[in-house]
């Protein structure tokens, strides 16, 4: 008997039984499929498009939905209901930016859905801030009181600001939407929270080209790749489409291979699986990148086309670079010289190339030197020119991606005036209290705020300081919608229904944004004339409708129930070449000033060598990411890629670092800085310098929930208050540390092998 | 590569033989595949204190290779699932016959034939059979993601990685329904279908035609621990260098 001919002969079967045997609890069997709350076929899947809204990338799902039983309270009563489950996330395989592929954080997007540990009403904070004693309210309630609050302002003489934090994924029409609500108070800002985001390198595309955005590659026609410090593959802005890309760079050409070359000091991800790692000393890249310019001019490899014909301050350039010899840089990178050659010959050679800055490099006092420097080389090679690996992004409006905003600045006004400062601070989508090295003193901030309201779906430690929770629906509970950036080289816009009904008494911040300007009346409520978001989504949807739609799509309904049931809009027809704005509308080899930025020299960090003799090197956990991630049990267990560890914290240091401070794996130390001390368990690993140490984020929440509560450490509160002035962009690689033994050693849970003592092993210790 | 013995060797019947094929060029070891197979196939979570005991269960994962001192280190990442071995040292030690090699060339389990002696876990060479501990721990609202087509093994089991045999099983369903052979990459393993960098493939290797038998024989292609004669159903490719081809 197959396997089907058995199921229809048991569902029969017991279908009958169940219905026969009258007496006892047989409800409970047989009453949850009568009475389902929707429409579902027992055993059939069905998938449904949908956005990943784990990190900012973009990438579109389709949900994979099926019929299942769950405890239900119906008309106050519990009952089992058959209901919509999502049971697994896959990529949507016509979707440009992942092409049916997703990454490991992406699958775990149902574990944020089905979270034990989800706000489940809204809260009202009744203790201190920070105390974590909340007591559930209504939505009335909690409405009336962020109107009141508004209220109250407005009519004040001063009036404060009213401030949104934001994480990077608040894009598209969501955007937009709170982007109309905040500009009915003003002042107001919209700022974004986002530690390891590309804030450094999209000023430099602003400053060199224009364009206000993270570019789009074209990796797949790519012959050589050039990353300064990039975390393409674990933490970058798309860690998908790199993936895909570097596969196809490598293998989807029959006999051409591209080459991929990643510099940074520690051997991060994406490191280890470039073709040549290149180790200069940390904050180098910059000199680095001027070395290979020097080369490229030197013995005239750079695209003279480009150059010529659609770039200025070329001279400038050329006269700053003469003092980059090849021996210069070596002498600042530790790199050897003739290295610095072959690479600029190469990079010149094997067209199209591209080069990308992100990750350490980018993040130290140098980095956005080293941006516009790295921007240069992708000028030299013609990266930006028609045929170029660098693409335009046809799509975009400037009200539905983040951009750089003074976030650290106004925090800091915040901290000093306080309520005159800010009357509402409003949070979505961050945790800035655990994100931001705690010497910026984000929660000092927080503290003269008179009114947090935070959107959060989790107790994280930036809503752990709120005086109200109102939890948004998690994205399958929702609509979604999105421009992704960086793109593709062609227009996409993502859209989503809901995939399941909202398990708990919360709604889409959307919706409560209009509900809070119905209740204000006036200005705001004359801006937002929607009622729902998905109102609002389709009047927008409605302008788009004659410029998007196809040949066979008469009226407005077939167009959005089409976009609905795809994922999205996107034209596939041609990758749009790159696009210059601004003034002059070319390259400009000037732009922000590199001579100012004094790349000939490593960047200086705080600390003293001779009291603290490691380099802090902080990074986005492949899993974990700045921590975000660090409820879901999957991603706890999932094994660093480089270390095979999971579930906790550990400090990454060089055998020589270890056998001269008589150190072995899961020794705790205490790592010290000049802002902070922190204990944590070492792990000995080839990849770190020997005067540095690495530590990656993801660990050390207060609560967030029972998979993250007090599990390891948080290493940006060692970092120095370091930021860029221009970007507010803090910098990651900017501390000096020690290290004290503390003679006590715990067990780490490592999948790679767990190295055990020989007590341990036999004694069962 | 033995396969070209394949056509010969099966009843008619017998018309599949499963097979994956692992691009080791493409693969950068992000885990994509661990949490899609976690997904797909209700893998228990172990908790910190398990895991440091060596009881996580992970059907699939990568393995990792350094070679060299810093700065000079290059790395390797290997994918590392069950191998499907034809002739699998697991089988033989099995005293209930709760594993054994399906029509497909699947090492299959039947996990409540088990009764957990452990000894397939000893005699596999790759070490990708896992034994459940414990019963496992989802508090609600977690079951409500599990995948009804996969069931939730319990304390005393062994259990390893089996192709995502539901998958295979609701295309061949399908594929009876529409009255036709399973078309070549209808079905994709969790790991396959989520992986980033299209390192892997999965597909028939009895069908010379099919994308894993071309890839297989592409020239990079090689088994792992092949020499202990397992005969695995699993072929990898070994990373390339660079072309230097001038663009």
């Amino acid at each position: 008997m197959k396997r089907r001919q058995f199921l229809v002969t048991t569902a029969v079967g017991g279908g009958l039984t169940v219905a026969l045997s009258s007496c006892g609890n047989q409800e409970e069997k047989l009453i949850p499929l009568l009475i389902s709350d929707e429409t579902v076929v027992p055993g059939a899947e069905t998938w449904v498009p949908s956005l990943c809204q784990q990190c900012p990338a973009g990438c579109g799902l389709h949900v994979r939905v099926m019929h299942g039983e769950a405890q239900r309270t119906v008309n106050g009563e519990l009952r089992r209901q058959v209901i919509r489950q999502a049971k697994k996330l896959e990529g949507n395989p016509a979707h440009p930016i992942n092409r049916g592929k997703i990454c490991a954080r992406g699958q775990a997007g149902v574990q944020t859905l089905y979270n034990p540990d989800r706000v489940q009403t809204p809260l009202r904070n009744v203790g201190a801030r920070g105390a974590g004693q909340f007591q559930a309210i209504s939505w009335d309630e909690a409405i009336d009181t962020v109107a009141a609050a508004l209220q109250k302002n407005s009519a004040a003489a001063a009036r404060a600001r009213v401030l949104w934090l934001a994480g990077p994924l608040l894009r598209g029409y969501r955007r937009e939407l709170i982007g109309f609500f905040l500009g009915s108070f003003q002042p107001s800002s919209l700022l974004t929270v986002d530690l390891f985001g590309d804030q450094v390198a999209r000023r430099a595309n602003l400053l060199t080209t224009g364009q206000d955005e993270v570019h789009s590659y074209d990796l797949e026609r790519t012959n050589y790749l050039i990353s300064f410090g990039a975390p393409l593959l674990e933490a970058g802005p798309s860690p998908v489409r790199f993936n895909r890309g570097l596969g196809s760079m490598r293998q989807d050409r029959p006999g051409r291979r591209a080459k991929f070359v990643h510099v940074e000091p520690r051997l991060s991800l994406t490191a280890a699986n470039a073709d040549e790692w290149l180790a200069a000393k940390p904050g180098t890249e910059g000199a680095l990148a001027l070395g290979l310019a020097h080369v490229i001019i030197k013995e005239n490899l750079y695209n003279a086309a480009f150059v010529s014909g659609m770039s200025q301050g070329f001279e400038e350039f050329k006269t700053l670079v003469e003092s980059f010899s090849p021996e210069q840089a070596a002498s600042v990178t530790g790199l050897r010289k003739e290295t610095i050659e072959r690479v600029a010959r190469e990079l010149a050679g094997h067209g199209p190339a591209l080069a990308v800055i992100g990750g350490s490099a980018a993040a130290n006092s140098k980095g956005p030197g080293a941006a516009l420097a790295v921007n240069s080389l992708n000028a030299l090679v013609g990266a930006y020119g028609p045929d170029g690996a660098v693409r335009g992004t046809p799509y975009r409006s400037g009200s539905e991606t983040p951009s750089n905003g003074g976030l650290i600045t106004e925090l800091a006004e915040v901290r000093q005036k306080g309520a005159e400062a800010a009357a509402v601070m409003f949070l979505s989508d961050c945790d800035p209290v655990h994100v931001y090295p705690a010497s910026l003193e984000v929660k000092t901030a927080f503290e003269r705020v008179p009114l947090i309201v935070s959107f959060s779906s989790f107790l994280d430690d930036s809503t752990l300081q709120a005086d109200l929770v109102l939890p948004d629906h998690t994205p399958m509970e929702r609509w979604v919608d999105d421009v992704p950036e960086p793109g593709v080289g062609v227009s996409v816009r993502t859209l989503g229904q809901p995939v399941v009904k909202p398990l708990y008494d919360t709604r889409d911040t959307a919706d409560v944004v209009l509900q809070i300007s119905k209740k204000l009346g006036g200005a705001t409520a004359t801006a937002l004339p929607a009622d729902t978001f998905e109102e609002y989504l389709k009047s927008a949807y409605e302008k788009l409708f004659p410029q998007w739609k196809a040949a066979d799509q008469e009226d407005f309904s077939a167009f959005w129930d089409a976009a609905i049931s795809k994922g999205g809009v996107w034209r596939e027809e041609s990758s749009a070449p790159f696009q210059f704005a601004g003034a002059s509308n070319r390259y400009d080899f000037r732009a922000g000033d590199i001579r100012s930025a004094q790349l000939d020299s490593p960047p200086a960090f705080a600390g003293e060598g001779s009291q603290f003799p490691y380099l802090l090197q902080v990074y986005p956990s492949n899993s974990l990411g700045d921590g975000r991630y660090a409820n879901s049990p999957w991603l706890q267990e999932a094994a660093d890629p480089l270390t095979g560890l999971t579930w906790n914290s550990w400090v990454e240091i060089n055998s020589e670092t270890a056998e001269r401070l008589h150190l072995t794996d899961g020794d705790v130390v205490e790592v010290q800085s000049p802002h902070g001390k922190l204990e944590a368990a070492v792990y000995v690993y080839p990849g770190v310098a020997p005067d540095a140490v690495a530590m990656p984020m993801g660990q050390g929440h207060v609560d967030f929930g029972r998979y993250a509560r007090e599990r390891g450490i948080n290493p940006v509160d060692l970092l120095a208050p370091s930021t860029d002035p221009a970007t507010g962009s803090v910098s990651s690689l900017s501390t000096r540390v020690s290290l004290t033994a503390t003679g006590r050693r715990v067990k780490q849970a490592n999948l790679l092998g767990v190295p055990r003592t020989v007590e341990e092993q036999h004694l069962g210790r | 590569m033995q396969e070209h013995n394949e056509h010969a060797a099966q009843p008619e019947s017998r018309k599949y033989r499963w097979g994956m094929v692992i691009d080791l060029d493409r693969c950068t070891g992000c885990q994509a595949c661990v949490v899609a197979c976690h997904a797909e196939n209700n893998i228990p979570i172990a908790g910190e204190v398990e895991t440091y005991r060596g009881h996580a269960t992970n059907w699939i994962h990568v393995e990792r290779y350094f070679e060299g001192e810093y700065p000079h280190i290059k790395t390797r990442f290997i994918p590392v699932l069950c191998q499907q071995c034809d002739s699998a040292p697991c089988e033989p030690v099995c005293p209930v016959y709760a594993t054994y090699k399906n029509p497909e060339g699947i090492n299959a389990m039947i996990y409540n034939r088990c009764v957990g002696t452990r000894y397939c876990a000893n005699n596999c060479p790759y070490t990708v059979r896992y034994f459940n501990w414990w019963d496992p721990v989802w508090p609600e609202p977690l079951p409500q993601q599990l995948n009804p087509d996969s069931p939730v093994r319990m304390k005393g089991v062994m259990e390893k990685c089996n192709f995502c045999s539901q998958r295979i099983t609701r295309a061949r369903d399908h594929a009876e329904d529409e009255n036709r052979d399973i078309r070549d990459g209808e079905i994709k393993p969790a790991c396959v279908q989520s992986c980033p960098t299209n390192a892997m493939y999965f597909g028939d290797l009895a069908d010379p035609e099919t994308e894993v038998s071309r890839r297989a024989h592409g020239g990079r292609g090689y088994k792992l621990l092949e020499e202990l004669g397992t005969q695995p159903r699993v072929i990898y490719l070994k990373e390339e260098d660079w072309s230097g081809k001038a663009g």
